[in-house]
């Protein structure tokens, strides 16, 4: 997901443009992803689920940010979008890790 | 099962007596010790309340769930993001002898830096772009434009535009020089040979 951001935002430096339907489909993905993580994840996990969608909306507004700067021509909103899309990658990276030490701590003390 | 919910109560049925009854304390840890399951006492200490193996069994399952999804929406893209820009070199910005602007080329480092040091410096330099922008932002002023093909009026009319503080400069010098080109606001996405110009 981050690659995309990444790869979308230098683009957008570099004064290159993305058209709206290629940027809708883009949206539609993130949408379904988005929809399937509500599905999916344990009602249980309550503060972790909570982070896990925000940071998946963050995607979304990062990428409601890149359309505009397409269609405005503005690339001076590049680092903006970019630190934007980190961050919630970096959310969610950081979330993947405390789940897998979490999950490691329990397997090796049932065991 | 909501883990928070899980051993909110385990304290509220102890029955405690006054005074420092050290031997009455001993007695019930050692209780505890004797009558709590191993795995039990290894989720007090993990996570701060006891779960029976069935639950902790659930809880790992949950985890590996929410792993699964996370990484689901980390995944990349089915396409590249380089497939579906279409790069400066590609892009039109003359139609017949009107032509306007490419965007400026913004040259930056590598953003997406790992360090909390390099984002923050990278938040104080959008600050001051945004700083500059709002300054730019003042120099707003009502321009009235003719758009003449072949000696034909094709349009006219006003608008509140942006001037950079060169094409301000220019302006006010009163000198015949024409200035080459105006940026307009973004949303005419165009940029016109400006041949002559005079202040109002």
């Amino acid at each position: 997901m981050i690659e995309f951001f990444r790869d979308a935002c230098q683009g957008l430096r570099e004064g290159a443009i993305m058209g709206a339907s290629e940027l809708g489909a883009v949206r539609a993905l993130l949408r379904e992803r988005r929809q399937n993580l509500e599905q999916t994840l344990p009602a249980n996990l309550g503060k972790l689920r909570q982070e896990f969608l925000q940071a998946s909306l963050a995607f979304e507004d990062a990428l409601d940010a890149l359309e505009l700067a397409f269609s405005e021509d503005t690339p001076e909103m590049a680092d903006w979008i970019a630190i934007k899309a980190q961050d919630a990658d970096e959310t969610l990276r950081s979330i993947e890790q405390t789940i897998l030490q979490h999950s490691t701590m329990l397997s090796e003390e049932s065991d | 099962m909501d883990i928070a919910g899980v051993g909110l109560n385990l304290s509220t049925s102890l029955h405690r007596p006054s005074g420092h009854d050290w031997g009455w304390l001993r007695r019930q840890v050692d209780q505890t010790r004797l009558t709590t399951p191993l795995g039990a006492q290894l989720s007090e200490l993990l996570l701060g309340v006891q779960m029976e193996v069935q639950d902790l069994f659930e809880y790992r399952v949950a985890l590996a769930e929410a792993l699964q999804a996370l990484q689901k929406l980390r995944q990349p893209l089915p396409e590249s993001a380089d497939k579906l820009l279409v790069p400066r070199e590609k892009r039109i910005f003359q139609v017949g002898p009107i032509q306007w602007q490419a965007p400026p080329r913004i040259e930056s480092v590598d953003s997406f830096c790992a360090t909390p040091a390099q984002l923050f410096h990278n938040r104080k330099l959008m600050g001051i772009q945004r700083f500059l922008a709002d300054e730019q932002e003042g120099m707003t002023h009502r321009v009235q434009f003719k758009l003449q093909s072949g000696g034909k009026l094709l349009k006219g009319g006003c608008d509140q535009v942006r001037l950079s503080r060169h094409g301000l400069e220019a302006l006010q010098s009163g000198e015949d020089t024409p200035v080459k080109t105006l940026r307009l606001p973004p949303r005419f996405h165009r940029q016109v040979d400006f041949l002559r110009c005079a202040a109002g």
